[in-house]
């Protein structure tokens, strides 16, 4: 074969030359990136639990209930406070709220409160003057939220009840089943 | 190597007391291995189920001496036989207050002396106004239970004035 027609036929075969040039590096890319991505893996162990939850919070503390007006004629006089809310969460049933108070309350007066619940049963407005042990001021809650829910106080006194200096009563409310 | 020998002692003792099986060890190991837990996870679960806020109320009665600022009108009183059931409340309420009581009227009553000052504490010979016997000739004085006071002077004063209470210390 003459130096010309070499030439010729390396330049005919330039192209396949070029075909198989790229397979050949796609082949080893490929290799190289499958072999890259079995070598990275890692594995974690996840746990999970949810265990159950009971949560109750107030905002703050009544304004003070001070009487120092009446209806004439009225026996009983009394003053309402209801600018403080509750939020509760919890993820179990038939759970209520009960509240107590740390002391009775002086003879002729009486401290009521009243909570107000969307997904739950209200008892409505509950005498606290006597409640030492809890009594129940909702009931029904079953897993739920709920959040910025009013707390009413309504402190009243006798009529006859002439004055009473400034006192305090820690009311306790408790997210119990 | 005094202390050794008394462990050693007592831990010979302790296996002499308890069972020497085997199985029977490992028996005792998970019994009570599950029951540890059953109180452990018992006590967390009680102690999740339970939870508390506190409030503070702070309240008070202070002396209501305004309460009771008013006037009976002459109007009325004129409706009505004996006190009507609106002026009757009043005196109820005023009967309450430890306070003296001022009652002036515009125009003197004929009956009674006016203005008097009077008790308000409460007479166990106080005049029920609805009765028959509320009669302006029971009143006497001024230094008698209100409600006897507002009878005689409600009733003089029917067709004639107003009658103004003010309490004072």
């Amino acid at each position: 074969m003459t130096l010309r027609r070499r030439f010729v036929y390396v330049r005919a075969s330039l192209p396949i030359v070029k075909i198989v040039a790229t397979i050949v590096l796609a082949v080893v890319t490929t290799g190289s990136l499958l072999a890259q991505t079995e070598g990275s893996s890692v594995t974690q162990s996840v746990t999970i639990e949810v265990k159950p939850i009971t949560k109750i919070s107030v905002t703050g503390n009544p304004s003070p209930l001070i009487i120092d007006d009446a209806v004439p004629g009225s026996d009983l006089t009394s003053i309402s406070d209801g600018n403080t809310k509750y939020n509760i969460t919890t993820n179990l049933d038939n759970m209520k709220i009960v509240a107590s108070l740390n002391d009775k309350m002086p003879a002729g007066t009486k401290l009521m409160i009243e909570l107000s619940s969307r997904k739950a049963s209200s008892v409505g407005m509950v005498d606290l003057s006597g409640a030492v042990t809890p009594v129940d001021v909702v009931t029904g809650i079953s897993r739920c939220s709920e959040v910025n829910q009013t707390i009413n106080y309504t402190f009243a006194a006798n009529a006859d009840i002439s004055q009473i200096p400034t006192q305090s009563r820690v009311v306790t409310l408790t997210l119990t089943d | 190597m005094r202390i050794s020998a008394r462990f050693l002692r007592r831990a010979e003792l302790l296996r002499l007391l308890l069972p020497t099986k085997a199985g029977t060890m490992k028996r005792i190991w998970v019994i009570s291995f599950v029951v540890v837990l059953t109180i452990v996870m018992s006590s967390n679960l009680a102690a999740q189920q339970t939870s508390s806020a506190l409030q503070v109320v702070t309240f008070g009665v202070s002396r209501t001496s305004h309460m009771i600022a008013g006037s009976l009108n002459s109007a009325t009183l004129s409706k009505a036989a004996s006190l009507p059931s609106e002026s009757w409340t009043l005196a109820q309420t005023l009967a309450t207050i430890p306070a003296k009581i001022t009652v002036s009227s515009k125009i003197k009553p004929s009956a009674v002396s006016s203005p008097a000052s009077l008790s308000t504490e409460k007479s166990a010979s106080a005049t029920d106004l609805t009765s028959e016997s509320a009669k302006p000739e029971n009143y006497e004085g001024v230094d008698t239970d209100l409600r006897t006071y507002l009878q005689g002077e409600a009733t003089s004063l029917i067709n004639t004035s107003s009658l103004v209470l003010t309490i004072t210390d």
